[in-house]
């Protein structure tokens, strides 16, 4: 036989033994049948069962089987032969108290029977005990007609029955022994009514013995001749005690006599009792002489009610708690219900078999293991049963039982019972699991709360971000960088360009892997006319979610195998593309790639994403167009500048022009230096009051005239009357304030004629560090029709230097300065001893952005002449 | 943001007095410019008063003196309060201290 087979029939022969013990009564019921079917589930052909004789001290053979063996010799041999301890097979298992192995019996040396055993073609053999209380009661045996290597775990596995078998045998034992003692205890009860009270057939009192005195509190002599009904019955029952009793003497039966009855008596205070009453009639000549036995049976009353009471009190105890009590007879295995527990079992009271099979029949299958795995314990590991597990009901109802329960002993710790009960625990449970998936849910709840709360932050600070700066290339690259790695661990803006795709910003938390897809791009630009990803909402303008990014959506944007490689390689798990659309133009596009976080976008995300690109989208619009503005007016500013600042021999030159405000509005500002002859130069500086197109216009006019007036006229004075002519002509109602000044230059000498029209006085800066203006303010052109310009001469010395400005240079808008200590010639001052123009113009344009920490107010201009040393 | 405050006062036959406190800058001169505007409908002469203005720029003197020239050439009075030193300084720088009207010390009435 191979192993599992093996292992299969060792488990038959158990449940055979179990069943069998659980069916019956006695031990001569079960040992036959034990034999046949353990053997026969075992595969062994011959079994034999020895009892311990105590008082002889032997072993007996008490039942023998052969499933078709001619064993007639055998067993005849075996009921002749008694066993001692240690003598024969049966011996020495009783004397050891454990199974013993013969592989061949006919070569064993303690076998006496081998002859016969030979004869019967018996070979290999065992046995195992019978034990119970630490007592071997017995032996079975079992032969084969085959020698056989010693199995273990059959010997194992026998030895198991051997105890069950003990355990039986106990249990009949104690039945027999309680029914013996009931027998005897109603022989007694029988036998010994307390009172013994004689009546003649009028019911009158003969007998009345002590017993009867004491109960009822009569004395014989009180009693005799009375009544017995008036003395001893209430008077509710006397009527029918005398009634009963004349029909008796009519009808010679009565439902009375011979039976014992529970009735009221009464004591002599009129005090009434419970009592057993039984009737018998003497069996003398003569009228019928009755003799009462009659018992107090208060206290048992009184016990049994309480009793009653208990167990009612239990039953409600149990209703209400919805248990269910339950009694296991180990050793019989027999299982007992109470009716709350057969209803939770889905049963209807009185219907459960009562066996144990029957009980595990209805654990649910995935808990059955443990429970017979907590039973064991409990009755092997004495560790305490409390166990949840599930039932299914005969209608297929799944509930949920709470079992406790207890495992009774008896004293050398066998177990013999196990009681305890069962609670419907179905809707605790089912509360339980309610509330943990609500917990589930509210923490599910919250967390998208969480979520919620965190887009939304995250989409304020995208908004702080995307209005903080009007190059919106560079807010884009800021963009990509707040996303990442927030929302995605890749991002990339991209926009058209002259047909073809342009990166504006990729970002990765790795910047290795960022310079990797730039290069990827270069080497694999996008095409425009690519049928998926990027290109495509560029094209349509309507976003896309790629939840997971199929290898075949790569094979597609892939070019070749090694790109298709590369990309792969990347790891891209899942995207969302979204475009950037503002007054019905796509600008551009946003890539959302997850990648090493293994994040897998959803429609929420998506969300998130098309929330942000509308809102870089307007930034980006508002950003362009303010660009666009600003160009333009950057071009019409340069045109108002000097193409380029002329080189004058031996005289260096700086210039510095900032104007402000927004970049959109050009500025009033102007600067010009020009050649007039070969050796003088003609340098103006001017400011035309306001802002944008229109100031912007009369700064060309002012320019372009006093370069015409310039090279006309001799003195600046005339080139600033001739440009108040024209201004008031030009018909703009905008002034400006004009310093012009003629440098000459003969030999070493140099030369400077100033002639001012409501401007900020030119400075010069000696050499020696003396700061001193030059000039008369004169008035502003373009307003009156005889404004006052008068020419002012000085003459410069190498390292000198002279310093143009406009009055943004020195504005300052706080009510609380002192003018004079912001003077420019303190300024200058701060200048003195530079060694070049543009050193003097550099400090100069600190010192102005020291006044104005938070950036002018006005636009500024700066010209520097210096005479090179 | 510049800060302007225009208070205007006055009286029957008499000039009205316009009274700037804080700064006159190319963000505020558009509400001088129309209460002067409305007071030139009704053919009263204006006082502009200065003393509490703190800046001035370019385009604050440009209203100033389109006001002027719009008085000039319809014969109203425009007369104006000196302000502090930095505002003077700026109509000094333009040549303007003897073009507009300037009036010397305290305001004690209408004269």
């Amino acid at each position: 036989m191979i192993n599992g087979q093996k292992a299969g029939r060792r488990l038959e022969a158990q449940y055979a033994a179990s069943r069998i013990l659980a069916e019956a009564m006695t031990l001569e019921e079960a040992t036959p049948r034990l034999l046949s079917e353990v053997g026969g589930a075992i595969g062994w052909r011959v079994g034999d069962v020895w009892v311990v004789d105590e008082e002889a001290g032997v072993m007996r053979l008490v039942a023998h089987w052969t499933d078709g063996l001619d064993t007639s010799v055998f067993e005849t041999a075996s009921r002749d032969l008694t066993f001692a301890p240690g003598e024969g097979l049966p011996g020495r298992v009783w004397e050891r108290d454990e199974p013993v192995w013969i592989p061949d019996v006919v070569e064993d040396r303690n076998f006496p029977r081998s002859t016969f055993a030979t004869e019967a073609g018996l070979h290999a053999g065992f046995s195992f005990p019978i034990r119970s209380g630490g007592r071997v009661l017995g032996v079975i045996e079992f032969f084969t007609d085959e020698a056989l290597e010693e199995d273990e775990e059959l010997l194992r596995a026998m030895d198991a029955v051997g105890s069950q078998i003990g355990q039986f045998i106990v249990r009949t034992q104690a039945v027999e022994a309680l029914r013996g003692s009931d027998a005897r205890k109603s022989a007694i009860l029988e036998s010994a009514l307390d009172c013994i009270m004689s009546m003649d057939h009028e019911g009158r009192v003969i007998e009345f013995n002590p017993a009867a005195e004491k109960t009822f509190g009569y004395t014989r002599d009180e009693a005799l001749g009375k009544e017995m009904a008036e003395l001893v019955i209430p008077p509710s029952l006397r009527e029918q005690h005398r009634a009963a009793l004349e029909r008796y003497l009519e009808t010679g039966t009565g439902t009375i006599i011979g039976r014992r009855l529970e009735l009221r008596g009464m004591r002599k205070d009129g005090s009434e009792f419970p009592v057993e009453l039984a009737i018998t009639r003497v069996d003398l000549p003569g009228p019928p002489v009755f003799t009462g036995y009659v018992r107090d049976i208060t206290d048992r009353k009184r016990f049994e009610q309480e009793l009653r009471e208990g167990e009612l009190r239990l039953r409600q105890a149990l209703a209400a708690g919805q248990m269910g009590a339950w009694t296991w007879d180990i050793a019989g295995s027999a299982v007992s219900w109470s009716e709350g527990l057969e209803r939770m079992h889905g049963l209807e009271p009185g219907s459960f078999p009562g066996t144990f099979e029957a009980f595990q029949q209805d654990i649910h299958p995935e808990d059955k293991e443990r429970v017979l795995g907590a039973i064991r314990a409990a009755v092997h590991e004495q560790a305490p049963y409390h166990i949840q597990y599930r039932i299914v009901r005969p209608d297929g109802a799944v509930r949920w039982l709470e079992a406790r329960g207890e495992v009774y002993r008896d004293d050398s710790g066998t177990p013999l019972r196990m009681s305890g009960v069962c609670t419907d625990v179905s809707e605790r449970r089912d509360a339980e699991e309610v509330r943990a998936r609500l917990l589930e849910g509210e923490q599910a709840a919250r967390a998208q709360a969480e979520e919620a709360k965190e887009r939304l932050a995250f989409l304020a600070e995208a908004s702080r971000l995307l209005s903080s700066s009007l190059n919106f290339e560079r807010t884009l690259q800021k963009l990509a960088k707040l996303v990442v790695p927030r929302m995605a661990d890749w991002c990339s803006i991209d926009v058209p360009e002259d047909g073809s795709i342009r990166q504006l910003a990729i970002e990765h938390v790795d910047p290795a892997k960022v310079q990797l897809a730039r290069e990827l791009r270069e080497r694999y630009p996008v095409d425009p006319a690519a049928s998926e990803g990027l290109p495509k909402v560029l094209r349509t303008g309507e976003p896309l979610l790629y939840p997971e990014i199929a290898d075949e959506l790569l094979e597609q944007v892939a070019e070749d195998s090694e790109h298709l490689q590369i990309i792969r390689d990347l790891g891209m798990i899942s995207g969302m593309v979204v475009p950037l659309v503002a007054r019905g133009r796509v600008l551009g596009v946003i890539s959302f790639v997850s990648s090493e976080s293994g994040r897998r976008f959803d429609a929420d995300d998506l969300e998130l994403a098309k929330d942000l690109a509308a809102r870089a989208a307007v930034a980006v619009d508002n950003a362009r167009l303010y660009q666009e503005r600003s160009n333009i007016a950057r071009t019409l500013q340069q045109s108002l500048l000097p193409p380029g600042l002329p080189e004058i021999p031996g005289i260096e030159v700086a210039a510095r022009y900032q104007p402000t405000g927004e970049g959109n509005q050009v500025g009033g500002d102007f600067y010009d230096l020009f050649e007039r002859t070969s050796s003088d130069w003609i340098v103006a500086i001017g400011d035309v009051c306001g802002k944008g197109p229109d100031a912007a216009a009369v700064t060309g006019l002012a320019r372009h005239t006093l370069r015409a007036a310039g090279i006309r006229e001799q003195r600046p004075s005339r080139a600033l009357e001739l440009l108040n002519d024209a201004l008031l002509r030009g018909g703009s109602d905008r002034f400006c304030t004009v310093v012009c000044g003629r440098i000459e230059r003969s030999g070493d000498r140099v030369r400077l004629t100033v002639a001012c029209g409501g401007h900020p006085l030119p400075h010069v800066l000696r050499a020696s560090g003396v700061v001193e203006p030059v000039g008369e303010h004169g008035t502003l052109l373009g307003v009156f029709p005889d404004p006052e310009v008068r020419d002012v001469t000085v003459e410069l010395e190498p390292g000198d230097a002279v310093i143009f400005y406009t009055d943004g240079v020195v504005e300052d808008r706080r009510p609380d300065t002192v003018w004079e200590k912001r003077s420019f010639s303190s300024l200058v001052q701060h200048c003195a001893f530079l060694g070049s123009a543009d050193a003097i113009a550099d400090c100069l344009e600190r010192e102005v952005h020291r006044l104005h920490p938070e950036g002018p107010q006005d636009d500024i201009a700066i010209v520097v002449l210096r005479v090179t040393p | 943001m510049s800060d302007l405050e225009v208070r205007v006062q006055r009286k029957d036959g008499e000039d009205a007095a316009v009274a700037l406190i804080g700064e006159l800058d190319i963000s505020t001169v558009d509400r001088v410019e129309s209460a002067l505007r409305d007071l030139e409908e009704e053919q009263i002469g204006i006082l502009l008063d200065l003393r509490e203005l703190h800046f001035i720029d370019s385009t604050g003197l440009r209203m100033v003196v389109s006001g002027d020239a719009r008085a000039r050439s319809s014969g109203r009075r425009f007369a104006i309060v000196p302000g502090p030193d930095r505002v003077q300084r700026v109509f000094r720088v333009a040549g303007l201290e003897k073009r507009l009207t300037f009036l010397e010390g305290e305001m004690d009435g209408h004269s």
